[in-house]
């Protein structure tokens, strides 16, 4: 007897942490980055500062766009299952249907959530299926090049001494429709080194909130929808927050005592996503211009709005006046 | 057989009075009542329950050793996250019916609310438990508490599966009883989840189930504050 109570526990506890195992919702996530940009910079000081930088598009034409999605109260609730096992073989065979039934349960609500959250962008669908990544590349190269930076090339037209990023930017818009936000998978490949990334990282950026009264007519804009402007803004940020860690030294004695008298402190940050105040466990590495750069517990970089710096002005963080680092360029179609 | 018509009364009687129980409505918290400095506030925070895991619905024994095997490095991490956050929330909410005008001070002790005696159970707006003698022991009229049932992660299941992902979760009841009448002036159960933003089951250390503890305390500090704001 004991012998089926050790069997029937052991396949229950495979059949659970298999369900366990289940991820609800694909979203951009990998794992905690094995360097930082920091210590990138140091290990490739001299080649990074003077390098130009390419970027390699992701193979998918279109530029994927979706509604952000709250799960906290999502799933079956507890509830009380009686099996109908009239022996062994049949409460093994309940068991497995019973799994296998609550599985695909999940996995059809979490879809279900995603096709509900994705309603927030019909108004926008004629925008989004006109969008290519060639697009976004052209519109944050051109972006960039007007305020004097080094030059982005794509990664097959440059000369195969650059460094190169690889990207693979997916958009959530709010559901109220007041802030755009950009989840980005980057990598970054050095020039001896193109098949393996020196560093590989997620960067959130999350857009200001939108202030007009109709946010239809601000994503919506027929001659210069902000929905493409936004998100080139939101890329370029990114991007230009993971060429800057990586490439400044200035401040790096600066940024050597925060670090030791401040390793690892991470503290409860309060930032704006549309209308609505978010909050996130995170060490903080800059804030200025009512804007905070974060990083996550994920080890993650997380660009953010805040409500205000007051709260921020006794913490010890290096605060930059350049809003243009941290801020949205002037970027146009 | 002429037993079973009896039996059948009994069961039909034990499952009317199982009904019978008087659920206690929220209720809101009206400004006038405490916005008087003649009113004498006292605010009080339970003692904060340990940080754990919770599986409800794994209700058989078998289940619930499924669910604690099953999540064992999370209920081992789980308890391991800080609570401090919410030491704080006593005084804040003193903080905030000061500012209504209040005349409020926090009982830095815990009550013990299995202490108190029985209360006329049977009656809508009045607390289960009298109450009224902590009006002469603080020198209050009117008492916040906040009683913090559980903190930590919740997962539901069905028997021996998860019916959801684990989410960090906070269980609370707050009331304000006015001591001369033991009746309610705000009862307010609360429940916050918060789930991860991606992934969750990220051994040894959690990072999107430790953010969402974090922001579910937030979360559930802004709503139990929320009716004392002006």
């Amino acid at each position: 007897m004991n012998g089926v109570s050790g069997y029937l526990l052991g396949l229950l506890l495979v059949a659970s942490s298999l369900q366990s195992k289940a991820a609800d919702i694909t979203k951009i996530q990998l794992d905690a980055p094995a360097i930082n940009e920091r210590e990138l910079r140091q290990s490739h000081s001299t080649a990074l500062t003077s390098a130009n930088w390419a970027l390699r598009l992701p193979q998918e034409k279109q530029v994927s766009f979706r509604g952000a999605l709250n799960t906290d109260f999502a799933g079956g609730g507890a509830m009380h299952m009686v099996y109908y096992a009239p022996s062994a073989a049949g409460a093994v065979a309940a068991l497995i249907t019973h799994g296998l039934l609550n599985s695909g349960a999940r996995k059809l609500e979490m879809n279900k959530l995603q096709k509900e959250a994705d309603k927030v962008l019909n108004p926008y669908q004629t925008i989004i299926q006109e969008f290519n990544h060639e697009e976004l590349f052209a519109m944050i190269s051109a972006a960039r090049m007007t305020v004097g930076q080094t030059r982005i090339a794509l990664a097959e037209e440059a000369p195969s001494t650059e460094w190169f990023f690889t990207i693979q930017p997916v958009f959530s818009m709010t559901q109220d429709q007041k802030a755009l936000i950009a989840d980005i998978a980057v990598s970054v490949f050095e020039p001896s080194k193109p098949a393996a990334p020196s560093y590989t990282n997620t960067v959130r950026v999350v857009s200001s909130p939108v202030l007009e009264v109709d946010p239809l007519l601000f994503w919506g804009n027929a001659v210069n929808p902000s929905l493409k402007r936004q998100g080139a803004e939101l890329v370029l940020t990114a991007l230009e927050l993971v060429i800057d860690q990586a490439t400044s030294k200035k401040g790096d004695a600066a940024e050597e005592k925060h670090l030791t008298k401040n390793a690892s402190v991470q503290r409860t940050v309060r930032y704006i996503e549309g209308g609505n105040e978010k909050v996130e466990r995170a060490e903080v590495l800059q804030v200025h211009c009512d804007r905070a750069l974060l990083r996550t517990l994920r080890g993650g970089l997380m660009a953010v709005p805040l409500k205000s710096t007051h709260e921020f002005e006794q913490t010890g963080g290096s605060r930059d006046q350049n809003c243009a680092r941290l801020g949205a360029p002037n970027i146009t179609p | 057989m002429s037993l079973r018509p009896a039996m059948l009364s009994i069961v039909f009687v034990f499952f009317l009075s199982g009904c019978a129980g008087i659920r206690q409505p929220n209720v809101g918290l009206s400004v006038e009542k405490i916005s008087s400095p003649t009113v004498r506030v006292g605010v009080a925070v339970s003692t904060l329950p340990k940080v754990d895991t919770f599986f409800p619905g794994a209700d058989c024994l078998l289940c619930m050793a499924t669910a604690s095997i099953a999540n064992s490095s999370l209920t081992k991490y789980t308890q391991t996250l800080p609570n401090d956050d919410l030491s704080s929330l006593g005084s804040e909410v003193v903080e905030l019916l000061r500012k209504m005008g209040a005349d409020a001070k926090l009982i830095p002790e815990n009550i013990n609310i299995d202490s108190l005696a029985q209360w006329n159970p049977e009656a809508v707006n009045f607390a289960k438990k009298n109450f009224m003698p902590l009006k002469e022991k603080y020198g209050i009229d009117k008492l916040v508490f906040i009683n913090i049932y559980s903190v930590g992660m919740i997962r539901t299941y069905a028997s021996y599966f998860p019916t959801s992902t684990p989410k960090a979760s906070i269980s609370a009841l707050g009331v304000m009883v006015n001591l001369n009448d033991n009746t309610y002036d705000w009862y307010a159960p609360m429940l916050v989840q918060k789930a991860t933003d991606g992934d969750w089951d990220e051994p040894p250390k959690f990072p999107g189930l430790t953010n969402a503890y974090f922001q579910a305390i937030e979360q559930f500090k802004d709503g139990a504050k929320k009716p004392f704001k002006p």
